[in-house]
């Protein structure tokens, strides 16, 4: 009988370490890998333009506040070597500096939902912080493989009451460290929109780090690469760093 | 049966010759004038189903809209050349004209000609027309015509645009938009510089500066302002064979003759109407050439083969009285061929001239054997009657088999070829002969008249080397069969790869005067000329088609009848903004520029051409390359700072010193500022836009002839040719809009799937049909199936042989595979009848005789076919490659494996 109930127990709680996290604990994970306090990287991004060449920028930039506040400076080609821009507030104000005139000027509020430089991004997509947790009601829909690794299916619906950008986000999260490998953005019809793919997934400074994204647009069957060619989570912002007036530095 | 009628026939010949060729003479005169009546259409929809929705649509609105059929002008050189050239061109084209060439009173083919925006009518409704938002942005810039009030207002409103980058720049239209600001701005500051340059302006420019600056460009010019379109309305459709090659040759005459006086200006006509102008010409001149170098190649190898000038000559009279009796039968049953059908003449030569060469053969055969006349004349007719009659019938159902096809282009195809073939089959059983009994005879008495005896020597004309080789591979079936398997493996691999080509502009002319314009013209304005149509019966019902159509992610722009006609709501809304312009622009007061105002318009100069290299910057980012090329233009680029811009060039005239720089200003301010403010004050007008206020002009181009039913045209965002899932995204996109969308991409999409399927099925029954004539003709299922096996091996080596030689499947040589399979069977048939006339192991005999004609055939079929080779038409001469080795693969595998089969069966009895 005592062998029965130690067997009972035993089984019981290797049942509840076994159990699966629920969609909010895995998006809760998510942010938090994803959502570093501060960085400093620096990358290329490229684009086709309206009349189908490929376009690539290399720039710098710098998050601080887990995502709510970046600077993104262009430092190639010449014609936009200097250019910046300035997001604070998860992408809810902009900025952006020119230097050819050396005018800082604000975007529109609504900037943010619009495609960020001709890119498949928008602005808030490339904007941290806890969107995901804020945002979205998150499930749990499926354990499964994915590119050779055992996965997490979650399913993000967008809380309206507090504009997500989005209406419906699936996103697939690595089990081994909650790191996401895939997302599938849904339009206001239900269609799969965009699709982003984080690969070359690297260990930096003990936070996973995905070294190369591609966002498709399934409409406009286009897609932009942005490549991380270095990366640092052991920057400290200097007082007043995300300033209109270090902007122009 | 068939045994009596050839007895018949050959009696008919020998001994009612006259009588015979006074029949035949008869009936190729009625023919003859009814063959008069076909005709062709250019319409790719022509090939679709009769009752297709699509084609319906389509025609019906070739029918109901005048624009839908237009004669495009393109126009390149510089602007003020192809400008100047299109203003002489307008009304030229407008008079009656005459067809070069052609002894026919001068007619008038142009309707109207578009090729500047209305502006009279932009100006009296300009406002109405813009957005509520845009209103509200640039209101502000219309309260001060004065020039220092206009430049700060102008940045305002520039600044205000500017924070909303991504919504201006965010899709075509709105690139578009953002150029003709861009372009308004420079030409309006050239015309500052120009005025400070030399003191004044005329009027009338600096008016047009302003128009440029309120309105846009009027011409239809390319990105770089360096083409120029005109739309030709002309007063035919496409629905108008005739008329789209007079009316198009008679515009192509007049735009020449302009040209003259505009020697820097190229221009070329393109559009639906020169396409299909173009297209039906060269596709009848290839078949003309087609046609001419397939005779005279047939008659030269008959030549040879028979080594006597007679037998060709007969041969292709045969055939030609053939063709002319096929001809009239076919302008009854099909009086309007399309671009498929009308080459059935062309394989009717391919394989109309095979029954003379089989009956010539076995005759002539005959003949230098020794037999007599009457005795030869029968003894050919019924060695070779078999297996022409047999070969003529599979043929003809594989061809009549194409008719369970949806698609008028295969069942068109078929039913014309099936008619055409037995036409020329009774020609070569019932003129043939006659023609081979009175050249005998008068062979005979030319004969007697030098001294000779009136029969020739006996003689032998088989052919002795197919002999042998049959003869090896009758002793050595194995390795024979063994050969043919591995090459057929291996051929069978390749087959597997060969890929679909889905541009059809690779099956057009190269070099197409009409479709290199296409070409121009996507390139140098980025719009496809292979629009789509949907068709609404109100304005409301177009304006929801239309904004459903816009937010398509394949959908570059959508134009219609509501771009004029905003909703009533939308009206209401813009109305208290237009006031407030009106407003605005009524109390505004020009004040005289004073030398202290200077700084400040200098200042704001400044601020413009720091707008416009923003604006650049961020085009650049955004991957604009039109708007940054164009502002490149204006202000220059980091990477290469120029020596000179229009800013540049006025920041150096402010040096002339203030008074001067004041007065010039001032003769500028003079010239424009009324004309800006009564323009402003013109457009500011709230009076309801609706149908009854659009000029004629506008309305003709979206509305039908009784004003019922209204136009929406589509431009794709992509290149529907060369991009096969992109064409199905958009038709599938546009007809989840509407039901009855159609145009070239809906059109060319069905046509790809109809005789996709239409060909597999096709080719399906055309198997079963065969095998079963063959099991008739036969009697033996064991004959039927190896009679068969050639023609199931040579399909395979020909799609094999086609992939290994670079060559891909497309919309034309599609069709040689259900075509192969009628036309392929023909060889294993001869050879089988013969050999079961022949008996056992008489592969040397079949092959040396009937090997002979069938190669001859083969020969025939490929110097026909090959000849659409030098079409100019590409999609002949795809066509052709296939079947030369389609044609080819069948003759190879019939005298490989036949008499492989004959060693084996033979052996075992």
């Amino acid at each position: 009988m005592t062998t029965r109930i130690i067997l009972f127990v035993l089984l019981s709680f290797s049942w509840l370490v076994a159990q699966a996290p629920t969609g909010t604990e895995i998006i809760n994970r998510v942010t938090e890998i994803m959502s570093p306090e501060n960085s400093y990287s620096t990358g290329t991004q490229t684009i086709i333009t309206s009349s189908g060449k490929e376009r690539v920028f290399e720039f710098e930039s710098w998050a601080a506040e887990k995502g709510k506040s970046t600077l993104t400076r262009y430092t190639k080609p010449a014609a936009i070597r200097g250019q910046a821009f300035l997001m604070l507030n998860n992408a809810d104000d902009i900025w952006s500096y020119f230097p050819r005139t050396k005018r800082v000027r604000k975007l529109a509020s609504h900037a943010k939902k619009q495609k960020m430089q001709g890119s498949d991004f928008t602005y808030e997509d490339m904007g941290g912080g806890d969107v995901f947790q804020t945002k979205f009601k998150s499930t749990l829909l499926a354990e499964e493989t994915r590119d050779g690794e055992l996965v997490w299916k979650v399913e993000l619906l967008g809380i309206t009451e507090q504009d997500p950008p989005y209406p419906k986000i699936i996103l697939w999260a690595r089990q081994s460290d909650y790191f996401p490998i895939a997302l599938d953005y849904y339009d206001d019809n239900g269609f799969n929109s965009k699709s982003l793919l984080l690969s070359d997934i690297q260990m930096i400074e003990d936070y996973p780090t995905a070294m190369a994204m591609v966002m498709t647009d399934n409409n406009e069957r286009s897609s932009t690469t942005m490549r991380t060619l270095e990366v640092t989570y052991a920057w400290e912002p200097p007082e007043g760093f995300f300033s209109e007036r270090n902007l122009k530095k | 049966m068939r045994d009596r009628l050839i007895k018949q026939l050959a009696d008919l010949a020998v001994n009612k010759t006259r009588l015979m060729l006074w029949i035949m003479a008869g009936i190729t005169l009625i023919t003859m004038i009814l063959s008069g009546g076909m005709s062709m259409t250019p319409k790719w929809s022509d090939m679709l189903p009769e009752g297709d929705k699509r084609t319906i649509e389509f025609d019906r609105i070739l029918k109901e809209f005048q624009s839908a059929s237009s004669i495009i002008v393109v126009a390149q050189g510089n602007e003020a050349d192809i400008k100047a050239f299109a203003d002489d061109l307008a009304p030229r084209v407008l008079d009656s004209l005459t067809i070069p060439g052609k002894d026919k009173d001068p007619a008038i083919y142009v309707r109207r000609v578009d090729y500047k925006a209305d502006l009279d009518f932009m100006k009296a409704h300009g406002f109405m027309l813009m957005k509520e938002d845009v209103l509200k942005n640039m209101k502000d810039v219309f309260q001060d015509p004065g020039l220092a009030g206009l430049l700060t207002n102008m940045n305002n409103s520039f600044e205000k645009e500017y924070i909303q980058p991504e919504e201006s720049m965010s899709n075509r239209e709105e690139e578009d938009g953002a150029l003709i600001f861009v372009n308004g701005i420079n030409d309006w500051m050239e015309a500052v510089g120009h005025t400070l340059r030399t003191g004044s302006i005329r009027n009338s420019d600096a008016e047009a500066a302003v128009d440029k600056l309120l309105l846009g460009e009027p011409y239809f010019l390319s990105y770089d302002r360096e083409a120029l379109i005109m739309n030709l309305i002309p007063t035919f459709s496409m629905m108008d064979a005739f008329l789209i090659v007079d009316g198009t040759d008679a515009v192509q005459a007049v735009l020449n003759d302009v040209l003259k006086d505009h020697p820097n200006v190229q221009a070329g006509l393109s559009g639906a109407i020169a396409v299909g102008r173009d297209e039906m010409y060269y596709s009848s001149q290839g078949l003309e050439i087609s046609i001419g170098l397939s005779f005279f190649l047939i008659g030269a190898l008959l030549f040879v083969a028979f080594r006597m000038a007679m037998a060709p000559a007969l041969a292709l009279l045969n055939l030609i009285i053939g063709l002319i009796w096929a001809a009239g039968i076919v302008a009854v049953v099909v009086p309007v061929l399309n671009i498929m059908t009308a080459m059935f003449m062309i394989i009717l030569i391919g394989l109309g001239i095979d029954f003379s060469i089989h009956i010539i053969s076995t005759f002539t055969e005959m003949r230098a054997k020794g037999l007599s006349l009457e005795a030869a004349t029968l003894a050919g007719l019924q060695k070779s009657g078999g297996g022409v009659s047999t070969g003529a019938l599979t043929t003809s159902v594989a061809f009549l088999a194409l008719m369970i096809g949806d698609s008028r282009a295969m069942s068109e195809l078929g039913l014309v070829t099936a008619i055409g073939l037995l036409a020329v089959m009774v020609s070569s059983f019932v003129l043939l002969p006659v023609f081979l009994v009175v050249r005998e005879r008068r062979y005979a008495k030319k004969r007697i008249k030098k001294g000779l005896s009136a029969e020739e020597a006996p003689r032998d004309l088989t052919l002795k080397p197919l002999g042998k080789v049959g003869l090896f591979i009758q002793d050595n079936p194995w390795s024979s069969i063994a050969a043919v398997f591995v090459v057929t493996i291996l051929l069978a691999f390749s087959a597997r790869q060969i890929t679909f080509n889905h541009n059809m502009m690779d099956l057009e002319a190269e070099g197409l005067p009409s479709i290199m314009l296409q070409d121009t013209v996507q390139e140098k304005f980025d719009l496809s000329m292979d629009f789509a149509y949907l068709v609404s019966e109100s304005v409301e019902e177009s304006r929801e088609l239309r904004k459903k159509a816009k937010e398509l992610p394949s959908v570059a722009s959508v134009e219609d009848i509501s771009m004029f006609i905003p909703s009533a709501q939308e009206q209401a809304e813009r109305a208290p903004y237009i006031e407030e312009i009106h407003e605005l622009m009524e109390r505004a007061q020009v004040t005289p520029i004073r030398p202290q105002d200077l700084d400040r318009i200098r200042m704001e100069i400044e601020r413009l051409e720091m707008n416009i290299m923003e604006f650049q910057s961020m085009a650049f980012l955004g991957g604009q390359d039109k708007v940054y090329a164009r502002c490149t233009e204006i202000v220059g680029s980091v990477e290469n700072p120029p020596d000179v811009t229009v800013f540049s060039n006025i920041y150096g005239l402010f040096d002339q010193g203030p008074n001067i720089v004041t007065a010039k200003l001032n003769a500028f301010q003079d010239a424009y500022a009324d004309y800006f403010k009564a323009s402003v004050l013109q457009m500011a007008n709230t009076s309801p836009l609706s149908l009854d206020v659009l000029p004629e002009s506008i309305v003709d181009r979206y509305a039908s002839k009784d004003r019922s039913l209204f136009l929406t045209t589509v431009l794709p965002s992509g290149n529907i040719w060369q991009d096969k899932p992109f064409m199905e995204q958009f038709a599938n996109e546009l007809e989840s809009v509407s039901e009855r969308t159609t145009g070239m991409p809906v059109i060319m999409r069905a046509l790809f799937e109809i005789i996709g399927r239409d060909g597999r099925n096709a080719a399906y029954l055309t198997l079963v049909l065969i095998f079963l004539i063959l099991l008739l003709d036969f009697r033996s299922f064991k004959y039927a199936l190896i009679a068969m096996l050639p023609l199931a091996t040579g399909g395979v080596w020909m799609v094999g042989l086609m992939q290994l030689f670079g060559l891909q499947l497309d919309m034309m040589n599609v069709m040689a595979l259900p075509l192969i399979l009628g036309i392929g069977i023909d060889d294993g048939v001869h050879v089988v009848h013969r050999w079961r006339i022949e008996g056992p192991r008489s592969a040397q005999v079949v092959l040396s005789s009937t090997g002979k004609a069938v190669l001859l055939t083969s020969l025939t079929t490929i110097l026909a076919f090959g000849s659409m080779m030098f079409s100019p038409f590409r999609g002949y001469a795809s066509l052709s490659y296939a079947l030369i080795f389609g044609v080819g693969a069948c003759f190879f595998t019939t005298i490989i494996i036949l008499p492989a089969f004959m060693g084996l069966l033979d052996k075992r009895k």
